[in-house]
Parts: C-alpha cells; structure tokens; sequence
C-alpha cells in the first residue's frame, strides 16, 4: 500500500472515532446533571428559568438535543461557551489551541532532545556517575508533582533571583503585558518571527522556559529511562558485537547501529506520552497563567459549558489520532520492516 | 477534644474521629425505638469555608441527639443552582451581596413570598409581604426603618433562615500604595483615588484578580469583575461617595435629587436630575440628557434575565418612551411606575452607566434583545480612566488614563489588571513587587498579617455586605416544624465557624440588612450557640436528646 493511501484510510477513520466520543460525551454531559444549570443565576425566578431552557431548546428529548448538535457542529457552529465570555467554541479553539501547541510541541522538543541523549549515555555508562545522576533525574521527574516542580520553578528563577536584583525568568503568562505580537498564526514564537521583532521573540521564549520544562519533566524522565533500558537491551545484541569486531568507531556504532535500533519503543513512549502531555496541560497552564485550552477546559467542566467540553474533546481526539499516525509512520522510517497496513 | 476546623486539618483524624461518631451514633441509636431521621445537607463544591461549615453544623447537631444522622453532598454550583430552583434541598449553605445598598435588596429576596430566597425555601407571610411592599414606596426614612425592624423581627421569630456570618473586607496591597479604601458597594477598586510613591514606577498601577469580565458593557455585564473595569471607565449619574455606602454623591448629575431640594416629587414617581455641562464622552461625543436616555433605554432593551437590566426595569416601564424623559439639554426626569425609595441607589448600578451614543450607533447600535458584541470588548464613557487595551486572550486589560476628565485629575497613567486563578502565583507576584495588589482568600490572612516591614499591607476591619446563611426548606421535613428550625440556630457553634473557618475576618450576621447599610437593627437578637435551648427545641419537636 502507498504511503498517502494508508494516510487517507487513517484518516477517515477518525469519523467513526469522532462519532462515538461526541455520542459519549454528550451523554456524560446530560447525566452530569442539568445542562441549563450553566445558564442559571440565584436571582432568576422560576419562569425565568423554564425561558432559559426553551431559548436553549434543554427540554427537547436528549436524542433531539443530539442531533440538533451535531447538525451544528456539521454547520461549524459549536455553540457559545459560557465559561469564555459567551464566546463561540469554535473561536475559543481558534484563540487558544495554538498557546497549548505551542506550549506542547516546546515541552515535547525538550522531553526528547534532552530525554534521548540522556538516555544514551547513561547507557553506555552503566554504573557510573553519569548513569546514577541521570537515573535519579529521570527518577524525580517521574515523582514530583507537576504543581510542585512549577512552584519551586517559579521561587526559585523568579522570585529569589528577583529579589537579589539578579537576571530572572518571567513568573507567568506567554509574554509580557503590551509584548504581544499581532496576530498572524497564534503561535508566538512565529509570530514574532514573522513580525521581525527580536526582543519579542526573546521575550516569548523566557515566558516558554518554565512552563515548558515544568510540562516536559515528566515525559523526558520517561524518554530517557525507557532509551536506556532500551539501548542496554540491544548493546548486547550479536550485530554490534560483529560492528564493533569490524573496527567501527565506538561513536558509529552507538549512534548508527544501536540507537536507531533502540528507538522503536521510545518512539511509542514519545507517542503515548503526548496524552500525559494534554493532562499536564491543565495543571501546568493554571499555574503559570497560560491561556490554553487546558485552563478552559478545566474551568468549563466546573461550570457544566456543555458546548465548550464536547468542543474541547473533539479537538483532543483530533490531536490524538494524528499524533498515533506520526508515530505509526515513524516506525516505519526508522524499521523497513514495519510495512504499513 | 476541641475539635480543629482549620482549613489545613489532617483528613485522617477528621475520618477517625468521623468513623468514631458514626459508631457512636449507630450504638446510641440501637436503644431508642425510634428511627434516625436523614438530613442531606448542601453546599456547592470548590467553597472550602461552607464545606466546614456544613461539617460543623453536622457535628453539632449529631453531638445533642441521635436522632438526626447529617448528610453532606457537595454540587457543582450550576448543579446547586438548578437544585436550588427544583426547591429539593432541605436545608443548603449560600451567600447574598447586593446590586444597590439598600434593605430592599435583601428584604425582598429573603422575606417576600415571591423573593428569590424565601420562595425556595417555602417561606410566604402575608404580613411581611405588606410590609415590604409598604417599605418600598416609604418616603419616610423614620418609618421604613421601623418597618424594617418589625420584619427583620419576624423573620428572626419565625427561624427562617439560621443567619450564619456578615463577612468583614479583606484586601493586600504593597505599603507604597495610597488611597485604597474599602466601600461594600464598590467593584473592588476606584483607581481615581489611587497614587503610589516609593515603588520602581509610581505611574503604573498592577492588580492581579481571578477570573475576569464577562463583559465590558454596563448595559449587559452583571458581575464584579466586569464591574470594576466600568465603574473606572463608565460614569453613573450619581454614585457612592467614598468609604460610604449609604451616602452618595454627583458624578454627572450636578446634585444628588432628594424631595428637599425638589429632585424627587412628593408622591415620589418622578425624579430630575441637572447634569454637568462641558463633560466630553472618551470619543469627544458632548455629553448631555439624550445621553442619558439614550443609555438608560438601551440598557432597558435587553429583555433578558442573566442581564442586570431588571434592577431598572422593576420600576421603569420600558415600553413606555417617556420612562425617562429629556427636559432640556442639561435636565433629565425619570418616571417611574410606582413609588420605590431605592430608586436613587439603582441608579449608582454599572446597569446605569452612560455611554456615549454616537459610539454606539456607530458601532452595531443598539438591537433589542441582542447583545451588541462590539460593546462588549470596547468601551466609550465619560470616566477618569479609557480602556487601551484587553489581551487577545483575556488575561489582562490595560486601562489609560483620561486626560480630558471633568474631575480632579488621577494620579495614575496606567492601571493593568491580570487575571491569574493561582493564588501561589499571585502572592509570589505581590512579595516580589510586580503586584501592587492582589485577591487574597482569607484563609491565607495568618501568612500576609504584620508584614508592614517588608511592604506588605492588609487592609480589613470593615464588614462587607456579603453574607452567608443557611436555608430551611419549610416545605421539607422535618423543617416544616419551628423548633427544628431554632434547634439547628442555636446547635451551630459560631465562635468556631468565625475564628477557625473564617481565620476570625468576619462578624456575626445579625437579620438579613447588613451591619453598615442604613436600615440596619443593632437590637435585633443574634442566635447564639446555646446547646441547652437547642435541646428543648429538640424535645419539643419530639426528638430525643443525649
């Protein structure tokens, strides 16, 4: 099969996908109680109420609700979150996605630039300093709460290196009040770029520095331990005794013959952890004030913004299954023995 | 053991000394015939304060008989809100704070047959219901506080409510700011009256709040977070006069009307105001009476209950075009439906905002029914501040100040308000200076207290107009029965839920008008935690008691 079918089929698959989470979902939502609750306020009188929920058609039959939504949602109207200023889903997702891509991808970059390496050499250093240093890393990084590491981030480059009228990170937010970079594609690295402004780009970068760490921690800790048990795994095996019996420098046959061979499972490790990545999210952006659709979906659930949970879920089941697909592709580039199906 | 409600308890003993109850309750109940009558006891979920509270008044009562056995569920507050309406819990944890400081507003909803409160809680006295209605239209302030009291009085007899706490002003701020004071009818702050000196940049103004407006536009917005942004902005034709929320002074009106100086017609349905000339909208637009009818009516339009338009149209008759009238250039009349004292004071309301007209119409107009999307992120008063800019995403508005005010001209440039939900990251902000001030929870006030030395200062002593009470479903058992009702007003153990829940910032409630607003009864009894009397009732109701 061609590379572009198998994308394709991949693909289309989604809309079954898409279909049975939204079913899900919608229902959960009904159960969880009452959806007009979210519209309701202390002082409206009962037949207040009962006109809020036939402007918003909550005393149809759920099936009916249903079908009227995903006929919406067909139409590309998601509805009005009321947790965002009453503002259509559709452009919640607009406005704040590329600050959890952005935050994501950064966060993913560091997890696996830093994690694999790591990985390698504490590999080849079994038992040394190098190996007891990276696996106590990798160890706390799979131990501490997300919320702590922020925190202690936040006091220790901002606030003690403030004080002490020393160079210090930014303590939240994507950049500074009145630095913002007009608006070309959300991502504020780009943008910036795109605005050739240097000093905004540096800016955003700080503002990315401790969020991105705080959200990668946990990945690159898994990225590396799993690269190491990985890399000792195929170290003994019989082909890189037989590269090293050929004289190949130590270098090549780590990098060349080991590592690509070690990659596969830290391949799908990279892949799964992208789901821990959209979890983390949401603790992450709290803390440091970034406006994703983490902190908005967190703040939707608590007000019952039906329209804004089902949004947000539709959009994480997207990112998901692309980012399955990546990773599905990947194996094939890094094993010609994997043959897409 | 005196038992610990601090916020920061150990969930282990608590479930010890729980279990260790329940045992207790199941032994004692195996020797009377009788069965244990459940209570479900509400309170809406993220609210530490009344999940305490709840968690006391269970304790309190399971202490003195066997013959209650407490639930306590926590709802999401949609999901609380919607309850509340379907009147399905007996007896459920909430807080009031007013629109205007007047007794009406809280008379109304708590003792009116059909107000919000006392009809969910199955409360309808015809008496009182005459009596609030004579209060309203009681010119008289020497007679409409006697009606007052003799309401508060009743309700007070007739245990409709177990008044818990009338909370007293928390706020911090870094010490080189001057001129924050505290008003109960404010939006949290006035920046006009603010000034720094001693900081990195006396000219700019930092807040860091939660959450964030709903919407900018005064006719649509109805939460203080919003409110803050319009009261800065935004004019009213009068409006509190500084630290008082009983006194209120000319802001685009030249005089506060009163039936002395002929403002207000002595059958009280009309109200003139003479307005100050050579005021300029942010736009340049002139401002004048067809400003003010303009803005009036606009808010008026939108018939729409999550909208604070029902504070006007409660006496203003919409549909009627001379509701407010243009006299000449500079005099404006309100008529009204009926006569209603608080009329004046729902005038102070953001609702009542003046807005530049010619912006408007500019700008989408105005469409009955339909809110005006551009006003709600763009904004055109009259005020000593012009919002310059509110971040694409949200997360902070940057004020300007006005340099063509009418008024005494502000100290600050720039006023920036963010919005960051994480208190940790609020409280690293203010100590590290980047803050001038910041929303602080009470519970963290043992951390911020007497910290002048490092610039640090708390600002509190003064009661708010927020209070928190316990509704009793009348309709419900067992609190049909009166003595249930005052068994349960004198079981709770206040001084704990004040010092330990509370951290000691606040006061008792005493009836429903809050300490500070006119109308306000000093002699009106106060429950007190009395197990004694707490155990006649109980045995009136016929429970037994340990």
């Amino acid at each position: 099969m061609k590379m572009y079918q198998y994308i394709i089929r991949r693909l289309l698959l989604l809309i079954p996908v898409l279909i049975g989470i939204t079913i899900l979902i919608f229902l959960l939502t009904r159960i969880g109680g009452d959806p007009a609750a979210a519209y309701i306020t202390p002082r409206m009188t009962h037949e207040q109420i009962e006109k809020v929920k036939e402007i918003h058609g909550f005393n149809q039959p759920v099936y009916v609700q249903y079908l009227y939504y995903m006929g919406d949602i067909l139409r590309g109207d998601w509805g009005i979150s009321k947790a965002h200023q009453d503002m259509p889903v559709l452009d919640v997702i607009k406005l704040r996605l590329p600050a959890t891509i952005e935050l994501t991808i950064v966060a993913m970059l560091l997890a696996t630039i830093v994690g694999i390496p790591l990985g390698v050499i504490s590999a080849t250093k079994k038992d040394k300093w190098p190996d007891h240093a990276t696996r106590l890393f990798a160890l706390s990084g799979v131990s501490i709460p997300i919320f702590w590491l922020g925190f202690l981030m936040q006091y220790i480059f901002f606030y003690l290196l403030k004080i002490n009228g020393l160079p210090h990170l930014p303590l939240y937010g994507r950049a500074t009040a009145g630095m913002y970079p007009p608006q070309v594609t959300g991502f504020f690295t780009l943008d910036s770029i795109i605005a050739g402004n240097p000093s905004m780009f540096l800016d955003t970068i700080a503002h990315l520095v401790m969020p991105a760490f705080c959200l990668s921690y946990v990945s690159l800790a898994e990225i590396a331990r799993m690269t190491r048990s990985s890399m000792l795994e195929v170290m003994g095996q019989d082909y890189i005794r037989t590269a090293r019996a050929k004289g190949l420098s130590e270098r090549k046959v780590i990098y060349k013959h080991a590592l690509r061979n070690a990659l596969i499972p830290t391949v799908t490790i990279i892949g799964l952890s992208f789901g821990g990545l959209l979890a983390g999210a949401v603790l992450t952006e709290t803390i440091f004030n970034w406006p994703g659709v983490g902190s908005w979906a967190a703040e939707s659930i608590v007000r019952i913004d039906t329209a804004a949970i089902v949004g947000f879920t539709i959009i994480v089941a997207i990112m998901y299954t692309i980012v399955n697909l990546i990773v599905d592709l990947t194996y094939a580039y890094l094993d010609p023995r994997v043959r897409l199906e | 053991m005196r038992r610990e409600y601090s916020l920061n308890k150990k969930a282990g003993v608590l479930a010890i000394v729980l279990s260790a109850m329940f045992i207790a309750v199941a032994f004692s109940g195996c020797t009377t015939t009788k069965e244990p009558t459940t209570i479900t006891l509400y309170y809406n979920s993220g609210n530490d304060a009344r999940k305490l509270g709840c968690q006391l008044l269970k304790d309190n009562i399971e202490a003195i008989t066997s013959d209650i056995k407490i639930e306590i569920q926590e709802l999401a507050w949609a999901q609380y809100l919607d309850k509340l309406d379907k009147k399905e819990m007996p007896i459920f944890f909430l807080g009031w704070a007013p629109d205007y400081a007047h007794p009406d507003n809280y008379l109304d909803p708590f003792g009116r047959s059909s107000g919000t409160y006392a009809n969910r809680v199955g409360f309808a006295d015809s008496e009182i219901d005459a009596w609030i209605d004579e209060a309203k239209q009681e010119l008289d302030a020497t007679k409409a506080t006697e009606l007052y009291s003799k309401i508060e009085q009743k309700l007070f007899d007739q245990g409709v409510y177990l008044y818990i706490d009338q909370v007293i002003n928390f706020q911090v701020q870094r010490t080189w700011v001057d001129g924050i004071f505290y008003n109960p009818m404010f939006s949290e702050l006035m920046f006009k009256y603010i000034s720094k000196n001693g900081s990195s940049d006396d000219t700019t103004f930092v807040e860091i709040s939660v959450g964030g407006p709903q919407s900018l536009d005064p006719a649509w917005d109805y939460e203080t977070s919003g409110g803050e942004i319009i009261q800065n902005v935004y004019e009213t034709l009068v409006f509190y006069k500084e630290d008082s929320a009983s006194e209120l002074e000319p802001m685009l009106a030249t005089e506060v009307p009163s039936i002395e100086n002929g403002g207000i017609s002595e059958d009280g349905l009309t109200y003139t105001f003479h307005l100050r000339e050579g005021v300029k909208f942010h736009d340049g637009t002139a401002f004048n009476a067809s400003a003010v009818k303009y803005s009036i009516d606009r808010a008026m339009y939108y018939d729409d209950p999550e909208s604070p338009g029902w504070i006007l149209t409660q006496v203003l008759d919409p549909e009627n075009t001379s509701s407010v009238e243009v006299v000449d250039e500079y005099t404006v009349r309100f008529n009204l439906q009926f006569p209603y004292t608080p009329f004046i004071y729902c005038l102070a309301y953001t609702v009542a905002s003046i807005v530049s007209p010619t912006y408007v119409e500019a700008n989408g107009g105005v469409q009955p029914r339909s809110e005006n999307n551009w006003m709600d992120t763009h904004m055109c008063g009259t005020g000593p501040f012009m919002l310059d800019e509110w971040a694409q995403d949200s997360t902070y508005i940057v004020l300007k100040k006005n340099p063509d005010y009418w008024g005494d001209e502000p100290a600050l440039d720039t006023v920036r308000v963010e919005y960051v939900d994480e208190y940790n990251t609020r409280y690293l902000a203010l100590t590290s200076g980047i803050a001038d001030y910041i929303y602080a929870p009470r519970e963290h006030a043992s951390d911020l207290m007497n910290r002048e030395s490092e610039g640090i200062k708390v600002l509190t002593g003064t009661p708010t107009f927020d209070v928190n009470f316990f509704g009793f479903n009348q309709a419900m058992k067992p609190f049909d029965d009166l003595n249930v009702r005052k068994a349960f007003c004198y079981a709770l153990d206040y001084e704990t839920y004040y010092n330990q829940i509370q951290s000691g910032i606040t006061s008792p409630m005493q009836g429903v008008i809050p300490k500070g607003m006119f109308g306000h009864d000093y002699d009106l009894p106060i429950y007190t935690h009395d197990l004694t009397k707490a155990k006649e009732y109980l045995k009136a109701a016929g429970y037994t008691t340990k």
